[in-house]
């Protein structure tokens, strides 16, 4: 009897608005869980992944065909956009410097203004006419 | 009641720290993770340079060397046409070579050796052939090999093919001395008119027909040599027999050719440059 009159004094008396208190605190801490789990995901969801190097991939082996078959050798930019155009995946956007001894080509825009993670990449080559040249490269998703 | 506080109050101070634990472990994770990341990003563009830094070399070095290199699945061949006069070429492009990678990327390619001695080394045999530099008409080769304590060598023969413009006639191959046991090297000798051969060979010489010395050609344990004597003359060397390994055969210049540092990433390497 003085037990179960304990239990309801608990419940429903006096003790009441501490229960509401210690309800809403649990309430609040569960809620800032939740805010602190997102903010963590959404911050590393901006951080560089293993698929992101992927991309940086991709620009390589690209420049890397483009090498082995001769055509940055012989720099003619034409048929470098043409083969860029044809093996870039269409989820990605890729631009390019090349800098020889003698002779340069550049066909960025403006790349400050773009909001995805950039990655880059470079890549040393003689031209037909064995001057030392250096292409670099940026890629980053549509 | 008083108890129940306390449980209250121990309790959610368990959760909590048991709550921040969790967050610590995770984002030290995270960070662990993307420094990886960042690791992985900086080697593999460290990696596609060093590539294509070789390519570029291994493209100069056919391009204006002179010297054509092939290779099969147990052979090795060197070819240069004596005297080569695109040596000083060679030696122009790779210092211009040198001097674009130190300012570009301060990466130091190490030309002395390369200008000087003109060194490969066919690997994974290490079996190193020194072709023949500016105004030099030997070709040598070295490689491990020895009698006692018996170390065998890792090929069976060189074959020299060397071809003149003199006449040559029948005793033209002259094999002074017949080589003992290991590697050997076999001779043949084109001439405008006739050809000539010898096999196993440790002292060589082919005299034109009418008796002026064109070539000789040693080999002892570890060491060969040819020299030509009287130029022009066009010398393949082979290198036959190469033992199979489980690696596939390469020609790459000396190790430590090209130095790598990289102090943002702290990385730095010494390497070589494959040619073949």
């Amino acid at each position: 009897m003085v037990r179960r009159k304990l239990f309801s004094s608990f419940c429903f008396g006096s003790n009441r608005g501490a229960i509401f208190t210690l309800d809403s605190i649990i309430a609040v801490f569960v809620v800032l869980i939740i805010l602190t789990i997102s903010v963590f995901f959404m911050a590393r969801s901006e951080e560089p992944s293993i698929s992101d190097i992927q991309a940086s991939r991709i620009a390589n082996d690209i420049f890397a065909l483009l090498d082995y078959q001769n055509i940055l050798r012989n720099f003619n930019i034409f048929e470098i956009n043409t083969e860029i155009n044809s093996l870039l995946p269409k989820e990605y956007t890729m631009e390019y410097k090349i800098e020889c001894d003698k002779r340069k080509y550049d066909s960025r825009t403006n790349l400050t203004t773009i909001q995805q993670s950039i990655f880059s990449g470079e890549r040393v080559f003689i031209d037909s006419k064995f001057n030392n040249c250096v292409v670099r490269y940026w890629i980053w998703t549509k | 009641m008083d108890k129940v506080g306390v449980f209250y109050t121990a309790g959610f101070f368990i959760i909590i720290v048991v709550f921040f634990s969790f967050l610590v472990i995770v984002n030290n994770d995270f960070i662990a993770t993307t420094d990886r990341i960042s690791d992985n990003f900086g080697y593999e563009k460290i990696r596609n340079l060093d590539q294509s830094i070789q390519r570029g070399f291994s493209d100069l070095y056919f391009l204006t060397s002179g010297i054509i290199i092939t290779k099969g699945s147990n052979y090795t061949s060197f070819r240069e046409a004596l005297p080569n006069t695109l040596i000083p070429n060679l030696v122009n492009n790779v210092s211009r070579y040198k001097d674009f990678l130190k300012s570009n990327f301060s990466i130091v390619l190490n030309d002395t050796i390369i200008n000087s001695e003109l060194p490969l080394v066919i690997r994974p045999h290490n079996i190193t052939i020194r072709m023949a530099a500016n105004n030099s008409y030997g070709m040598t080769a070295t490689w491990t090999e020895s009698f006692i304590p018996y170390i065998p060598a890792n090929f069976t023969n060189f074959l020299v093919v060397l071809v003149t413009n003199f006449s040559l006639n029948s005793t033209s191959c002259i094999k002074d001395t017949g080589g003992f046991i290991g590697s050997s090297t076999n001779v043949q000798a084109y001439g405008p008119n006739r050809n000539c051969n010898s096999t196993n060979v440790a002292l060589f010489r082919l005299k034109s027909s009418n008796n002026l010395v064109l070539a000789t050609i040693s080999h002892v344990f570890g060491y060969f040599n040819v020299f030509i004597n009287t130029p022009p003359m066009t010398v393949t060397v082979s290198v036959e027999g190469l033992k199979k390994t489980d690696d596939q055969i390469i020609v790459t210049l000396p190790d430590n050719v090209l130095q790598f540092n990289f102090p943002d990433q702290g990385f730095s390497k010494n390497g070589t440059i494959r040619i073949v």
